[in-house]
This record gives C-alpha cells, structure tokens and sequence, in this order.
C-alpha cells in the first residue's frame, strides 16, 4: 500500500510547537500574545532545491529538443525469498560491476511506509546517498507510479551520476506489478527501462517452498501463500490450487540464480527435480547453479529481456509432458509465418487481445481462470508487397506491445507464461484464427 | 446535543472530545481542534498551511519563495481552514486520514469494472448533480474572485446535495475542488489567488453521492480580453475531448483514443500533456482503464455496454511537459504556457456512449470563437 506525505512538525523549520490550548485558560491571553503566526516553510530548502535543478534540466533539455537526450538508464529486478542470497548477489553485482556506477534500491519497494526514501549509488567500494522523492503518495490519474517517477526524477537530476540501477524487491513481492511499472510506453519519455528480472532461490529449500500451498504457508514469518481467487469454483481441489510467490518470481524470471547449489549438487536426482520444476513453470529462463551468488554479471545485466526475443529463443528449453503442473507453466506456441498483414491484425485482435483482456472488456473467455503473467513473442507476416515483416511482442499481464524486428523467415513463436493455462483452448483459438 | 467535533489533522480525523486548539489559530479567531499533542504535532506541516506569515503581516504570501516558478502564476497562501461536510453525509475511505484503501486494494484486482442498471442509474445521479455544482460554480467566475471562494461554492453546493467533494482529503488534498489556472495543467489548490481579466481557470469538480463518484471539469475564460492563443488552446481542448468522444462504442480500444486526440492537437500547434491520464470512476474515484491521451500509447482493454471512465485531455499551447510545484499538486507546463482542460465522464451503451456529465442549455461557460 501506498503511504501517506509525511506532514511531521520539524524543529529546525517550524520553530518552536506552540502548546494546544482548551481556550479556558485563566492566562489565555498572555499564552495567545507568545503564540506567533509561523506560515511558510511548509517544505525542507532541500526539497526546493532538488526540484529546481529537476526543472532546471528539463529546461534545458527544451532547448535541444531534438538534440540527443539523456541516455536511458536499465533497471534491473531482482526478487526472491528471504535468505535465498539476494543481497549477496546485489553485493556482488555492485562489487563486479566497478566500472558501472550502479545505484541499489533495497527492498519494499512499492510497498513502502516511508513516503521519502534514500538510495545507495554505488562505485566498486565508493558509495554515496541520494534521496528519492515520493510527493504526496498519490499519482491520481497519473499513468507513473509514485516511485518510478522519483527513481527518473533522481535519475534526471544526476546526468552521469548512475549508470545501472539495481531494484531489491521484499521477499514476498510479486515482481509482474513492479515490472510493468518499470516497463512505460515511449511516449512517457522515462530516463529509466527495465532490462530484466533476476529470481533467486535458494536451491537447498526451493521445492519446499513450491510445493508448501497451505493457505497459511510462511516463509521466515512472511505469509506466501497466494490464494485461488473466489471465481474458482472448484473447491474439490482444495488447497491443491494455490500457488506461492515463489511460483509467480519463477514465472517473471529472466534469468534464475539456484544459489547456494552446493548444499544439493552431490543429489543429481534433486539437482534434476528442481530444474525440471522450474522449467516446468518458466522455459525461457537460463539456471546458473552458483553458491554465494558467484556468477558472471555478463549474464544478468544488459539484457535487455522487454524489447528483443533473442533470449528467449535461445533459452527456450522444452518441458516434458509427464511434469506438467498446470497452476504455473510455460506454453509455447509455434506455427507458420502468417500471410498477410491482415491475419496479423486478426492475430492481435481476435487472438491475442482475447487472452490477455479477459478483464479488460473481452470476456469470450471470463469464466476461465487462466492468468498470463508474461508474453514474448516474435511474429512474420508477408506484407501486400511480398516482403516478410516481423514483430516482436513482449506482455507483462494485461498489457503488451509490438515492436519492429530484423525480418527473419523462421516460424512464428510465442511464449506464455502463466497460471492454469488452458493449451487445448488457447490452441484452438489460435488456430481458427490463423489460416494453415 | 453538541455539534461532533473532529480531529483538524489531515492524517487524523477521528471524532474526538478534546476541547484541546492550536493557540496560533485561536489567536486569529479560528478553532481547530486536535485529539492530542501527538496529532498536532504529526500533521503539523499541513496545519500551518493556514496560518499567517506573521502576526503584523495577513496578507497573502508566497510560500515556496525560492521555488523557480515556470510562469507567472504563484500560490496564495494561507489557505482557509479544511471545510467541514455534514455526519450524515455518506463518506468515502479517504474522508478522515487520507487513504484511499479500498480503491488501493482494487487496484491490485485490475480489472474494468462493469456496472449494472441499478448501479448505472447512481452513477448518472452523481453525475447530474456533480454537472449542477460545476455549473454554478462557473457562473461565478469573473476577474476579482479567489479560487478559494470558488472553493467554497462548490463545497457547499456538494453538501447542499448530500455528496462528499471527492477531491477533499484524498491523499490529503487539501480542497473540495481542483482550480487550474493559466499555465497550471490540473491539481491546482484553491487559494487567495484572485482571477484577473485575460486569464482562464479550470474547475474539476468530483463529488460522492450514494456510494458512486462522478467526475468532470471545464475551462472557462475569465472576462472577455483573451490572447488569441490562448483561446486556440482553449478550444483545441474542448475540441479533443469531442473528437475522443465520437470514438466510443462498444469495440473500441482505449489505446486509439490518444491517436485522435494528439491527432487534433497537433494539427491545431498545440501539444498533449502524458503524465496524466483518464481513469474508470464510480464505486471508486479512479480506477482501470487507464486512458492516456497520448499517441501510440498501449493502455490495455476494449470498451463494452457498462463500463464508466473519463476522457481529459490536457493540451498545451507550448511544450507537453509538466512539473510540479513543491506543494507535490500543482502540476504546470514546463515552459509557462498556459494548459487547458475538458473532462466528462462516460457510459458506453449497447450501440456509443451516453455523456453522463452534459452541458445543458444553461450551462455557464462554452466555446469562443478563435481569432484569426
């Protein structure tokens, strides 16, 4: 939950508190003649100052409008349990990482109760605070969240200060909601752009964690149980249905540290079990096996994971059918190059909106339970003049996008990732809307 | 019987029988009640938005002086004491401390709601009066008024109607109407700025009536000496939202009404605020869709017969870019030209859209022709 603007009385600004007074005192008056008016200072001089040298950059920025802008600074998530070694990891990065200024937001994130915040900028061992500014909470009809907006604000008002930003969510965090924040259209302008999610789990205990679905699972005192919604009406099931947070961290995942691997790595059978499982739920993400998050940061920064495919199909890796767990999966759909721009715009209205706006005013398919975390796909068609164009689509949730890509003649490819994934009924609406 | 008495602290609001005042404003002749020390204390930094500079010196004053202002338009204060609505007036969550929680817990839901007749026919109600308020209000404008008396007609006319001004308290807003002056885009505080011949003010008036929000807003002229740019601005906003409007039917996407507007505006030289967007709006205040109103944007849903949102454009006669005043409300151009604003809220139907919030006959305000 979003908090409130902190409204506290400050010594040094506001002077002394004057005392309350029922007004029936017998030396009111003499208490009212020390009462002094003290309006203004209703904001720190700091606060001014921040925001003008915002406002000054931004100017400036005006100037050359079409000058080339700031650089986009890549943000990079990285969620998983307490004790899975996130903070080992984060140390790590900023350790390797020296020739990068990386800038580290611990924690909570989103879900914080403190309206102003500091953050850590890092450089090899050299580190320094800055303040993110949260304003009043609330973005109402705004289409930023309040502390995306203060990470650009912080980012604009420090051109060259931060090159990378590192984002540490809590251990029970969903990270779809604080992807997508991160992720913004073009036209919001953001000096940031998320480059990708990083889940770490803690390898010794990971199977524990997926398979514990009691409604009031816990892990190191934090509820992780994520219940089935009421519109699921087959209780037969049981708790069988739920899910924890750890399956919803896989599913986001563009990359997965199994840490702390030597605890299992003299168990081939667990070693297998667990990749298996987490292929089951998220087939594009590479495992590193690592121990004390020791692992080359070539292969979890720049990846730029919400605007290329690349990765995906790389890393696409096929899980076998006698493992399927339907509560949390990957399904991966291949199919011929469409044949005009039409059946493309067919595959995105009549396909593509219908799964993903089930609760966005395309209902074909309300009653069904199917909750797609993330999309990626990669998409040609024959244009009217016979050329092959290709798209790229990327989706976190309810929301998607479509991107221009190299033209390439391969197959059709796209990758969902999601709870109870109905493929029977999403292959047979792919295929009544596409000609074979 | 006594009058109940509530706690003065924005974050507080409780009903209380502490007989305890701030002394600074007694000294001044206004009561403000407050449960304890701690509440006073806690709240103190919007307390004081009320209180004079200094004991030899009411007049208006400017209380972010080192603040680089964009344009010319500065805040007024002190702002009067928070206006009291009725205990039998129904209240949202936000009414005593401030926090939106129900409207924060669906938001996690995301999804468009879909209203039913029963719930349909509240929200045009709130909307009928929520048109009345605004009415009323606009036809005070004229060069010598502050926002604050503004402020005040809406406020009351809002409880005349047993509503709650929604905007009152929500995440601490401190005022039961939004007035956008000149350059300032929306969110502006109801202050001691008094109106002036040439200027143009923007009134958002949202109110709660029977469990639903309706929400609109107007531009209106002030006096008849406007720059010709001005008036461009002006009608290229009130322009946008029609054009916008034309669009809505069952089956059309969000996402395509920002081509139409930023279409329109550009054609016209102006340029479309992207900060700030449409919302859906009824059971709560804002809620999904998401309604940029921006080109090329990829806002997700389809309209469907029952859904309620609202269009808003804000288009600039400079720069699209906004910044904020340190009171983390005001949100203004960048370069200090001016911003203009029409909103209504929306139900689509089986075959379009009704316009719930519409100008009728009497409606004070309206277009002016441009001048070549």
């Amino acid at each position: 939950m979003s908090a409130l603007k902190n409204y506290k009385y400050n010594e040094e600004e506001d002077g002394e508190l004057p005392s309350l007074v029922t007004g029936s005192e017998s030396n009111l008056n003499d208490i009212l003649k020390k009462s002094h008016s003290d309006g203004g200072n209703l904001v720190t001089t700091a606060k001014v100052d921040r925001v003008n040298k915002q406002n000054d950059l931004i100017a400036e920025s005006l100037h050359h409008e079409n000058a080339n802008k700031g650089k986009k600074i890549p943000v990079t998530i990285i969620t998983g349990y307490l004790g899975s070694g996130k903070s080992t990891l984060l140390e790590k990065i900023a350790l390797k990482g020296s020739d990068k200024k990386i800038a580290i937001i611990m924690n909570e994130f989103g879900d914080s109760s403190e309206i102003e915040k500091a953050m850590t900028i890092r450089n090899g061992n050299a580190s320094y605070q800055e303040w993110l500014d949260l304003g009043n909470g609330c973005l109402c009809c705004s289409l930023k969240n309040v502390g995306v907006k203060a990470i650009e604000d912080m980012v604009e008002r420090s051109p060259g200060m931060i090159d990378y930003i590192l984002l540490e969510t809590s251990g029970i965090a969903d990270p779809a909601p604080i992807a997508r924040m991160f992720w913004q259209d073009k036209g919001l302008n953001s000096s940031v752009y998320i480059d990708g999610v990083i889940t770490v789990l803690d390898s010794e205990h990971v199977i524990k964690c997926l398979d514990d679905i009691s409604p009031d699972a816990h892990w190191h005192g934090e509820k992780v149980a994520v219940s089935q919604q009421s519109t699921f009406t087959h209780h037969e099931h049981g708790n069988k249905n739920n899910l924890t947070i750890a399956h919803f961290q896989i599913a986001m995942a563009d990359r997965i540290i199994l840490n702390k691997f030597d605890k299992v790595h003299q168990d081939p059978h667990k070693v297998k079990l667990i990749e298996s499982r987490i292929h089951n739920i998220n087939s594009t993400a590479p495992i590193y096996k690592t121990q004390y998050g020791e692992v080359s940061i070539d292969h979890l920064l720049d990846l730029r994971a919400y605007d290329s495919f690349d990765a995906v199909d790389k890393y696409l890796t096929h899980h076998t059918k006698t493992l399927h767990d339907p509560r949390m999966s990957t399904l991966v759909l291949s199919f011929k190059q469409l044949h005009s721009h039409e059946e493309f715009d067919n595959f995105i209205k009549q396909f593509l909106q219908v799964i993903l706006w089930k609760n966005f005013g395309v209902d074909d398919f309300k009653l069904q339970h199917w909750e797609i975390q993330r999309t990626k796909g990669l998409i040609s068609y024959k244009n009217d003049d016979g050329k092959t164009v290709s798209k790229i689509i990327q989706g976190v949730r309810d929301t998607f996008d479509i991107f221009d890509s190299e033209p390439t003649t391969s197959d059709c490819k796209l990758v969902l990732i999601g709870k109870y994934l109905d493929q029977k009924t999403i292959e047979g609406l792919l295929h009544k809307i596409i000609n074979p | 019987m006594t009058d109940k008495v509530y706690c003065a602290g924005l974050q507080c609001g409780k009903e209380t029988d502490s007989g305890l005042k701030c002394p600074i404003c007694l000294k001044n002749g206004i009561t403000q009640v407050f449960c304890d020390e701690t509440c006073y204390k806690n709240n103190y930094k919007s307390h004081k938005a009320i209180h004079y500079k200094s004991d030899d010196d009411h007049s208006p004053y400017d209380p972010f002086p080192k603040f680089k202002y964009a344009g010319g338009l500065r805040p007024h204060y002190p702002l009067t004491p928070k206006r009291e609505v009725p205990a039998d007036i129904e209240k949202p969550d936000w009414a005593a401390n401030g926090l939106p929680i129900s409207e924060q817990r669906n938001d996690r839901a995301s999804a468009i709601p879909v209203y039913k007749k029963d719930e349909i026919k509240k929200i045009r109600k709130a909307c009928m009066l929520g048109r009345e308020v605004l009415d009323i209000a606009a036809a005070a404008i004229k060069p010598g008024i502050t926002t604050d008396e503004l402020d005040e007609i809406v406020h009351n006319e809002t409880i005349k109607r047993n509503s709650y001004p929604s905007p009152l308290n929500y995440y601490n807003f401190p005022k039961s109407l939004c007035t956008s002056v000149n350059e300032t885009i929306c969110h502006g505080i109801p202050d001691k700025t008094v109106l002036k011949e040439g200027d143009i003010v923007n009134l958002d008036v949202s109110l709660y009536y029977d469990g639903f929000h309706a929400d609109l807003n107007e531009t209106y002229y002030v006096g008849e000496n406007i720059d010709k740019e001005v008036i461009n601005t002006v009608e290229t906003a009130r322009e946008c939202l029609k054009t916008a409007i034309k669009q809505c039917k069952p089956g059309t996407t969000f996402q395509c009404l920002g081509d139409f507007i930023e279409k329109h505006a550009t054609q016209n030289k102006t340029s479309v605020v992207r900060t700030y967007c449409g919302h859906g709006v009824g059971k709560f205040f804002h809620c999904q869709p998401s309604i940029p109103h921006y080109a090329n944007n990829r806002t997700p849903g389809v309209m469907k017969p029952g859904m309620v949102f609202t269009i808003e454009p804000m288009i600039n006669q400079g720069t699209w870019k906004d910044v904020t005043w340190p009171d983390d409300w005001t949100s203004t151009t960048q370069d200090g030209k001016v911003s203009a604003q029409f909103e209504h809220t929306l139900l689509v139907t089986e075959h379009g859209v009704e316009i719930l919030t519409a100008r009728n006959k009497k409606s004070a305000g309206g277009p002016r022709p441009r001048i070549k």
